[in-house]
């Protein structure tokens, strides 16, 4: 058994961590990791964009993850997933993976690739325009998240969608965003 | 009335909101559910506007807030202007850090959303 935690954890060394963590998340959990990110990184400016983006990431987990599960204080189950936020040379990259319904994957797909498209003001136009409207049918949110991830991440939103081996109704969604040092 | 005061938590911010007008909104604003929180702060708006209490110079110093907050944000000051309607004057004094970018703009979003008096503060750190 040792073995298998070793192999682990030489994967955990292999990255600059700043924050990981997999399971059922709080809102309290997302500000603590907060803090954390806050702490590691003297967050001013532009970088105050990398506790926005783990905020908006975290908290989509917490409303639309398909998988659903307790944390120690809460009567509501809350969304499980999983969060990272990695140091690379010349940026961090902040990263989401949760599990979806598969009939699901066309529509994110589709809002991923539609945010992509879009330049900085567009984003911003859309985003000014969507807060003003009335939230989404079946968001718990404002449905805001994804279009201001897209707005404040350096580089494209990558994404990537794989199966659940335990459940054929289930896909993995991953999320990544990145923001610049500079 | 009384005034109303709400203790800052790790996700919501210090309310200060006094009879006297002299309003603050201060800290993080990212909680899971903002429409719940913002209840009662709205109830007690709505008192205010119908009250003989003077008018308002709001300061919202935020360091972070969630897009869902953002939102409910707007309806704040909807009702903000509601106010206004009712016969008293209402300034936003919204304040960023020097090199906060973000946050000056999401002051000058808001400014151009809605029809209050809307002040953009940078805060000097040597304060």
């Amino acid at each position: 058994m040792i073995e298998h935690v070793k192999a682990l954890f030489e994967t955990l060394a292999k990255h600059q961590i700043i924050v990981s963590y997999q399971g059922a998340i709080s809102n309290e959990m997302v500000m603590q990791m907060g803090e954390i990110i806050e702490q590691k990184q003297s967050l001013s400016g532009k970088m105050k964009r990398l506790f926005s983006i783990f905020l908006e990431l975290s908290q989509n987990i917490m409303r639309y993850s398909d998988e659903k599960g307790f944390v120690e204080d809460s009567k509501e189950p809350t969304g499980v997933g999983m969060v990272a936020v990695l140091e690379v040379e010349d940026r961090y990259l902040i990263s989401a993976a949760n599990l979806i319904a598969a009939e699901r994957e066309t529509f994110v797909k589709d809002q991923f690739d539609y945010l992509n498209t879009l330049s900085k003001d567009e984003l911003k136009a859309l985003f000014l325009q969507r807060r003003k409207e009335p939230a989404p049918e079946g968001s718990k949110g404002a449905g805001l998240g994804l279009i201001d991830i897209t707005r404040k991440s350096s580089e494209k939103i990558e994404y990537m969608f794989w199966p659940n081996p335990l459940n054929v109704s289930q896909r993995y969604v991953l999320i990544l965003a990145s923001v610049e040092k500079v | 009335m009384n005034s109303l005061l709400i203790e800052a938590t790790k996700a919501t911010p210090d309310i200060i909101f006094g009879t006297d007008g002299k309003w603050i909104l201060q800290g993080k604003c990212c909680p899971e559910n903002p429409i719940s929180f913002f209840e009662p702060i709205f109830e007690w708006i709505s008192e205010y506007k119908d009250s003989e209490n003077p008018d308002i110079k709001l300061d919202m110093i935020l360091t972070y807030f969630n897009t869902s907050s953002s939102k409910v944000f707007l309806d704040f000051f909807d009702l903000m202007v509601e106010v206004k309607q009712a016969g008293k004057e209402v300034t936003i004094n919204w304040f960023y850090e020097a090199d906060d970018e973000d946050m000056m703009e999401s002051g000058e979003e808001f400014s151009e959303d809605v029809d209050l008096d809307f002040n953009l503060v940078i805060i000097d750190e040597q304060d």
